[in-house]
């Protein structure tokens, strides 16, 4: 079996000889990948993978490109913001902006080592194939520091361009805020004809004292690539964390977020949206850990299925021992728009405290009649009833992201996407 | 939590489980562990024909395949299947009349099950079956119930006396093949109860099987069988105890049900198997198959009553293959001190305007840790099917857990699928509430919990609804979150 | 009957209560009125015994015994009452369930047998007439789905069923329109006897036009500072509550 996994990475032997050259992570390295070479490809044997089979994915075998060709398209950049820009994997300096923020430390892994943070260890990434992985082979990624009592005043774009073909992307990142800080990260994507990439990102993030982070993702990769994609947060006491995953273009997506709430009175959001068609995959799977009291997280989730597309949603909340006075809300909704869709949901708790409010609610069917039946009354064609349906019931997840801009052009991607005419 | 409360806490690990108490009755036994031999030995014992040996000698040579399921959210010490005795039954000196020539030790046992084959049963009209060390011991009622046709009876006698029926229902609905547990138990299951219903009637009684496991060292492996034909209606009870003994004793039984077209089954389980004692050690392992087949039109309905047992490993399950079908889920759980539940349900939504609905009530106290486990699925030709799960925990004390694992698979979009799940403690206004009103806090537990199950409690058949209340006040005696 | 001497009582840490001394006798009605804040609930839930207060100082004596002493329902058998201002709903639990095992919980505790299931189902019949409230509410769970005032009546229904030697009654007017309120006076006016007292906490004088008291006390920031018989209610109607809290602050500085 390990024979045919070495093959995953094309040229192995010569890219370790490289990284070698790194000095002291490279031991950290080896014994990722000898850990990596012994766990077995996930299943749907696998209860974290009962319903992805990446078993495809990684049945073949990529390129691991140390450096760039230069990079010739042109990236539209948001005025109101910061810009980094990477491209197939790799930070691309002289298109990225320079941030200059008192308090603010903003680079690239590669180049700025010492603001990686290491690995926390979940349950949930223990030996886990894809995060062995990232710690394997990862080159580069975002790595931004603040400082206590600082903020990043406008938003961060992290634009992760896609130019090749037949890549593996380990991309390792890092979001770390000191107390009483304040940010807001977007990551997003731009395929530039580029098909069979399989991209696995680990960001790392940390929420001080007293901080709040919003972190968006917005997940268009376009049509032929695969995009495994894992967060890893800790949030310490009365910090707040808000994580949205809006996924709308992708062969396979699968987003692991994983947050503990390991300081008191510290909260988090989590919302996602994901959109299927054609023959897309897109897996969501989120894990909050209740470690102590007197946190709350409340996730959203909504998925909108159509053609042979494919949903998941699981998500598991844990409250520990300790952790009384917990609330911890989750609610997944979907509509199946095709015969052929089809939607997994799974939303788990597993409690050990007893004062805690606990509840999660899932539902999944086609949009209501009555309210097809209303709009139909008024005149509306059922097409247009329909898409006005499913553009309501996305847009309550876009409402929870706070940066108007994005809001604002998700709104028009959601008009485009189900041609909706809408009276201004 | 104030202090008068961790007092209360500290009493419900000292309550004890009040029928534990063996029976003095002289048994024929195979001797201890498990091979073709000890198969043949069970079946020639049975004296059952050529065709059933063999369907439990392949069940048995495909379970030496199988290994034990670890997905549960439960631990435990995994069984020493050669140390099991396979059979064990009351020693029989002669066939049984009637009811007056049961052994009297027997007939003591039942009283203090509080189950009185004499008169409280026939008084209100109940049918029993007796299961005691997986061999049916009496089955009262057997002649007014065959003036409908009702055949209600062991599963020996079926195998002696309606052995078309057997061969042609046993397995249909859970496969020799299925699981760990239910593979074991087709190899070497003993006895269990049969009922037959013919077409369009309705049982005009609730059917009642009391299962009790007496003998130290033995395994339990009944079979019930269940057949409702075309348009028919039983209601079938099922009950069950031990005596307290320190080492862990297997329990994997299987139920069948099938509703053919039109017809309705009801079947409701108190179970109070010895659920160790408060440090946990000895108890009942409880690994169950429970399956019921819907035709088109039918009905299936699983009430459940969990207090017992040391491990619980049970999914009650309906298909609902035909169209119109109907399955429901109405389960309590309770657990304490160290005991382990895992359980739920499936509902597997194959015909069209299937319907099932899931009301699920776990509570948890002492060390324990009760778990949710069901699926739904909505098959890809099931239209407009229609599934409403609400999955409720009751947490008592800080050391004991309580967790939901639901799954839910919809592959039709006409489907509509809801589900809820919430979990709370009993509150301390609530508490105070009822003791501004004179109620002490132990009987203002009991309310609340009862009030709690309500949904659930209502399901059973009367009779069987205030022994479950008992139960539950007995099983959480002091409790309080 | 209530014999409350320089009570002190405090919740988290604070002190709501800073030596109140009050006297209630048999057949007599208690009208405690103050602002928001000056303690009245405090009053009324340390004395039913709610955990979360502790009384730092003081004594209460009920009917010649230390009320403080008792566990929350043994005041209740002994026969103290409250009726919530905000009462709490159990699901699941029938109201009448509930209230047959608080009234055979009481009978216990007084040597008495179980109440008999007719005589049982005749009291509630006749009970729940005096404050009109819908036996079919009976058979509900325990004020779940209940108006505000059917929550309210279903108080003093209760009251009426346990038969209580002191009831008190915590703001029992607020969020009830003018007919529940006479309906909830009309109640309680029934119940009233030389026997049983009654301690009627309110925010407004209106209810005290319905009930009427033998005596009326203003507390204050954790002290009754002022009694008088029922004109007093109507003069604090009248001129709010300054007149008598300004000089009494001034006095404190």
């Amino acid at each position: 079996m390990s024979e045919d996994r070495i093959a995953l990475v094309k040229g192995e032997d010569r890219l370790l000889k490289i990284l070698e050259k790194q000095g002291a992570s490279y031991s950290q390295r080896i014994s990722s990948i000898e850990a990596w070479k012994k766990c077995p490809i996930p299943s749907r044997k696998d209860e974290y993978w009962k319903y992805t089979r990446v078993a495809p994915l990684l049945n073949r075998s990529y390129d691991v490109v140390l450096d760039n060709k230069p990079f010739t398209g042109s990236i539209t950049k948001d005025e109101d913001a910061y810009t980094l820009i990477f491209v197939d994997g790799h930070f691309a300096p002289e298109l990225s902006d320079s941030i200059t923020e008192k308090g603010v430390e903003i680079g690239n892994l590669d180049a700025k080592p010492n603001l990686g943070l290491e690995l926390k260890d979940f349950t949930n990434s223990k030996g886990d194939y894809f995060t062995l992985l990232n710690n394997s082979f990862y080159l580069d990624g975002p790595a931004i520091k603040i400082q206590d009592n600082c903020e990043l005043t406008k938003a961060l774009h992290i634009v992760h361009v896609l130019s090749e073909s037949d890549r593996l992307l380990n991309v390792r990142g890092s979001i770390e805020l000191g107390k009483n800080c304040n940010a807001k990260v977007v990551e997003r994507w731009v395929s530039q004809s580029a098909n069979d990439n399989l991209i696995n990102t680990v960001m790392n993030l940390v929420v001080g004292n007293d901080s709040s982070l919003e972190f968006t993702k917005i997940q268009a990769i376009g049509k032929e690539n695969n995009l495994i994609s894992q967060e890893f947060a800790l949030q310490e006491s009365d910090s707040i964390l808000r994580i949205n995953t809006i996924s709308l273009e992708g062969k396979l997506i699968r987003n692991n977020c994983n947050v503990r709430l390991q300081g008191m009175g510290s909260e988090c959001f989590l919302n996602g949206l994901f959109m299927g068609r054609d023959n897309q995959h897109i897996d969501n799977h989120t894990f909050v850990d209740h470690a102590v009291p007197h946190c709350q997280s409340n996730e959203l989730y909504k998925g909108v299925m159509d053609d042979h597309s494919k949903g998941v949603f699981n998500g598991k909340v844990i409250v520990q021992r300790d952790a009384q006075k917990t609330n911890a809300f989750q609610y997944n909704g979907n509509i199946l728009l095709s015969q052929n869709a089809q939607i997994y949901s799974k939303p788990e708790l597993e409690i050990y405290a007893d004062d805690v409010k606990c509840s999660h609610g899932s539902t999944t069917g086609q949009l209501d009649k009555e309210a097809m039946f209303y709009l139909q009354s008024r005149g509306i064609s059922a097409k247009r009833a329909r898409q006005l349906m499913v553009y309501a019931f996305a847009k309550e997840v876009l409402e929870k992201i706070s940066l108007p801009a994005i809001r604002e052009e998700l709104d028009r991607y959601l008009i485009d996407r189900y041609q909706i005419v809408l009276d201004t | 939590m104030s202090k008068k409360e961790d007092d209360i806490l500290k009493e419900v690990t000292s309550s004890d489980y009040k029928y534990g108490f063996t029976t003095d009755v002289e048994s024929d036994q195979a001797p201890r562990g498990l091979n073709e031999d000890i198969i043949r030995f069970i079946s020639a014992k049975k004296e059952e024909p050529e065709w059933l040996l063999e369907w439990r000698l392949k069940a048995f040579r495909h379970w030496l395949t199988m290994e034990e399921p670890t997905w549960a959210h439960i631990t435990y010490p995994k069984p020493d299947f050669q140390n099991i005795i396979y059979y064990s039954a009351p020693k029989k000196k002669k066939e049984l009349e009637s009811l007056d020539e049961v052994d009297p030790e027997l007939l003591k046992t039942f009283e203090k099950l509080g189950i009185s084959l004499l008169e409280q049963k026939r008084l209100t009209g109940v049918a029993v079956d007796v299961v005691m060390d997986s061999v049916s011991v009496k089955t009262t009622f057997q002649a007014s119930l065959a003036e409908k046709g009702i055949i209600f009876c062991s599963f020996s006698e079926a195998v002696q006396n309606h052995p078309d029926l057997i061969q042609k229902y046993l397995g249909k609905v859970v496969p020799m093949t299925d699981n760990f547990y239910a593979a074991l138990n087709s190899a070497v299951f003993t006895d269990g109860s049969f009922c037959y219903i013919p077409k369009g009637v309705r049982c005009p009684m609730e059917l009642s099987t009391y299962f009790r496991i007496n003998e130290a060292n033995t395994g339990q492996f009944e079979r019930t069988l269940v057949i409702a034909e075309k348009g028919s209606y039983v209601s079938y009870l099922e009950g069950c105890t031990a005596p307290m003994r320190d080492e862990n004793q297997l329990h994997a039984a299987v139920v069948e049900l099938i509703a053919l077209d039109d017809a309705e089954i009801k079947y409701s389980t108190v179970q109070n198997w010895y659920p160790g004692d408060k440090t946990g050690k000895g108890g009942i392992f409880n690994f169950v198959t429970k399956r019921g087949l819907c035709e088109e039109n039918a009905k299936i309905s699983w009430t459940q009553v969990e207090t017992g047992s040391a491990v619980t490993w049970k999914y009650p399950s309906c298909i609902l293959k035909g169209n119109n079908s109907t399955g429901e889920f109405y389960s309590i759980a309770v657990t304490n001190n160290f005991q382990q539940a895992d359980t739920g349900t499936k509902m597997q939504h194959i015909g069209k305007n299937t319907k099932s609905t899931i009301i699920s009530k776990g509570i948890s106290a002492g060390h324990s840790n009760n778990a949710y486990r069901g699926l739904v699925n909505i098959q890809k030709n099931a239209e407009n099917a229609r599934n409403f799960t609400q999955c409720d925990s009751l947490l008592m004390g800080d050391t004991c857990g309580a967790h939901t694992f639901p799954y839910i698979e919809v592959k039709n979009n006409t489907a509509k699928v809801e589900h809820e799940a919430t979990t709370s403690k009993i509150g301390e206004d609530q508490l105070f509430y009822c003791n501004q009103r004179g109620i002490d806090t132990e009987k203002a537990i009991g309310l609340i919990v009862n009030g709690y199950c309500r949904e659930v409690l209502s399901q059973l058949p009367m009779e069987f609804a205030v022994e479950a209340k008992k139960l539950l006040e007995v099983s959480l005696e002091g409790s309080v979150g | 009957m209530l014999n409350i001497k320089d009570l002190k009582a405090e919740i988290d840490g604070k002190e709501i209560l800073k030596g109140l001394s009050l006297n209630v006798n048999p057949g007599e009605i208690h009208a405690i009125m103050g602002p928001n804040g000056s303690g009245k609930s405090t009053l009324a839930s340390v004395l039913a015994g709610r955990e979360e207060y502790e009384v730092t100082d003081g004594t209460v004596e009920f009917l010649g015994k230390d009320l403080l002493d008792m566990a929350a329902d043994v005041r209740a058998k002994e026969g103290l009452f409250l009726a919530f201002q905000y009462p709490v709903e159990i699901p699941g639990v029938s109201n009448i369930n509930f209230l047959r095992t608080a009234l055979n919980e009481i009978r216990e505790y007084n040597n008495q047998d179980p109440i008999d299931a007719k005589d049982f189902l005749e009291m509630v019949r006749d009970r729940s007439k005096l404050v009109e409230l819908n036996t079919k509410l009976a058979n509900r769970s325990i004020n779940e789905g209940f108006s505000g005032g059917e929550k309210k009546r279903n108080e003093i229904f209760q009251m009426a069923m346990l038969n209580p030697k002191l009831g008190i009654l915590d703001e029992t007017d607020s969020g009830l329109d003018i007919d529940a309120l006479k309906i909830v006076a009309s109640g309680v006016n029934q119940l009233r006897s030389k026997e049983n007292s009654f301690l009627v906490i309110t925010h407004y004088q209106r209810l005290l036009n319905y009930i009427e008291p033998d005596f009326v006390h203003v507390l204050y920031n954790g002290q009754i500072i002022k009694s008088g018989d029922k004109s007093l209610a109507l003069e604090l109607e009248e001129k709010g509550y300054d007149w008598i809290i300004k000089p009494k602050e001034i006095e404190n500085s």
